[in-house]
């Protein structure tokens, strides 16, 4: 076989991980890694960029934990020893949370709190196990590009105590680089996410779905975008009346903001999209299965230019004008698109 | 990649470029507007092309020649069209060459930085490791076991988590 440098095989093994039905894959994944050493030294870096998002409650992934565990260092092995936790006495092959790169806190607590050989062990100890492992993450010089949490909502869902080790000092420095978090609010988060976006202020993305939410966790969610240097992207899927609250910190990013996506979202109390309407440089814009957006409150996107836009998405809503808008728009992608070939190819030929 | 716009060039304007091998191809030169690298070593007498051999330096020509008028992409397109494995019908018929061609492409794309045959090369191969056991991608690929029992089966411990997806 003629040799592949490092850089193009990590490229194929990217290919790998795409999601199936919205499953992570790592299957053949798996499979590369036992081909020969140059193989697996590449895959073991895409395989642990994101391990957690895999979790699905089987036994194999107690073995996921253990082998973050034994990257610990003596110290904190000795204490968690103290404490009942048997660990293994081996060398891994890899430091392999040096690979990660997305943390998906649920999967990681889902993991450990599963985790056989701790399973008479008191939450207690099962948070502590947690606490080491986030600290030897922030320790490692790689830096978290994204996150997940999923609060109350849906299944492997955390309660605020699980995740406030996250705000630890010592935890701090591994979100604060943080550009992409994605969040599934479903219950009140006491705070929280006041105190995240004291730590985290330097998102490019933000991707949010609420589900039964008071008015509390829009208000706070708004503050995390307000917070925010330059979002660039931003989508909010949900079920709650209080979207208003958020889109008016949008006008913070009108400069940054090229992608914001609604799916799902109740519009009853805007009053007005005058803050769309200032997202100059929007380059995707979708409106999915989204209800109450009044011809009003719409007046001013639908009358305002937008000369980046390249894709504009709007389907199942409960409004002709933004529909038939939305058409106009994707001609006049499509015009300029024409346009600009024929400019090319004018130019080439003349 | 360019763009296109910095240079003009017609349709019966040509460039020269030679193969590490000393063959010559005289190309359409809005080709090498489309991929900078390529104007690099256009038309100079002795530069050739390091690491590209003739061969595949044709069937590259041949892939740019092909979609010469494919519109350019922008970042956002670049993730989704880097994000998903689907081949065209053309592209999947070009790339139905001997594996070793397939990966002499890879790398000459690669080295010559036209990213969508880079991305296109790749989508292949993973294409072709998809669903196979290590011994069938190692028989696939003529490539060679050099783990000790000992470490292989370690490597599968360590990392069974991700054999049940």
């Amino acid at each position: 076989m003629t040799f592949l440098p490092n850089e193009i095989l990590q490229k194929i093994f990217n290919l790998l991980t795409i999601k199936c039905h919205n499953v992570h894959c790592t299957k053949s994944l798996f499979n590369c890694l036992l081909v020969n050493r140059h193989w697996c030294v590449n895959a073991v870096i895409i395989l642990w960029k994101d391990p957690f998002s895999s979790y699905n409650g089987k036994k194999s992934f107690n073995m996921m934990v253990t082998s973050f565990l034994i990257c610990l260092d003596v110290e904190e092995c000795k204490d968690l020893e103290k404490h009942g936790v048997i660990l293994p006495n081996y060398e891994p092959m890899f430091d392999y949370p040096k690979y990660l790169s997305h943390l998906n806190i649920n999967g990681l607590k889902g993991a450990i709190f599963d985790k056989i050989i701790m399973k008479n062990e008191s939450d207690r100890v099962r948070n502590l196990v947690m606490k080491y492992i986030l600290i030897m993450l922030s320790r490692r010089e790689n830096k978290l590009d994204s996150l997940t949490i999923r609060i109350g909502y849906g299944c492997l869902s955390v309660s605020i105590n699980d995740i406030r080790i996250l705000l630890n000092p010592n935890v701090r420095s591994l979100i604060e680089p943080v550009k992409k978090i994605n969040l599934l609010l479903g219950s009140p988060t006491d705070g929280f996410i006041i105190k995240l976006a004291s730590i985290c202020q330097n998102l490019d993305s933000l991707n949010i779905s609420f589900r039964n939410c008071g008015i509390q966790n829009f208000i706070d969610v708004a503050h995390l975008v307000k917070v925010q240097k330059s979002l660039e992207l931003v989508q909010i899927s949900h079920e709650g009346l209080f979207v208003h609250l958020i889109l008016n910190e949008l006008q913070a990013h009108a400069k940054s903001l090229r992608f914001l996506k609604f799916n799902h979202v109740d519009f009853y109390w805007v009053q007005t999209f005058e803050v769309l309407a200032e997202l100059k440089n929007l380059e995707v814009l979708h409106f999915v299965d989204c209800k109450n957006i009044r011809i009003n409150a719409i007046w001013p996107l639908i009358t305002s230019s937008f000369n980046n836009l390249g894709e504009v998405l709007v389907i199942d809503t409960d409004c002709t004008i933004l529909e038939n808008w939305a058409k106009m728009q994707q001609v006049k992608v499509f015009n300029r698109k024409l346009a600009m070939r024929k400019v090319i190819n004018t130019r080439f030929s003349v | 990649m360019d763009n296109g716009t910095s240079n003009s060039a017609s349709e019966n304007e040509t460039i020269t470029l030679k193969s590490c091998d000393g063959i010559e191809f005289h190309i359409d030169a809005r080709i090498a507007n489309r991929y900078t690298l390529l104007n690099n070593w256009n038309g100079g007498e002795s530069a050739c092309i390091p690491n590209v051999n003739g061969k595949v330096l044709e069937k590259v020509l041949e892939w740019c020649e092909h979609h010469i008028n494919d519109p350019q992409l922008n970042c956002g397109d670049d993730d989704s069209r880097r994000r998903n494995t689907i081949i065209e019908e053309w592209d999947e018929n070009f790339l139905s060459c001997d594996q070793d061609m397939l990966f002499e492409i890879i790398l000459a794309a690669n080295y010559l930085e036209i990213k969508p045959l880079l991305d296109l090369g790749c989508k292949t191969v993973a294409n072709m490791m998809k669903s196979k056991s290590p011994e069938e991608i190692r028989s696939a690929f003529n490539i060679d076991n050099d783990y000790t029992p000992e470490e292989e089966e370690q490597f599968r411990k360590e990392n069974e988590w991700a054999e049940d997806y």
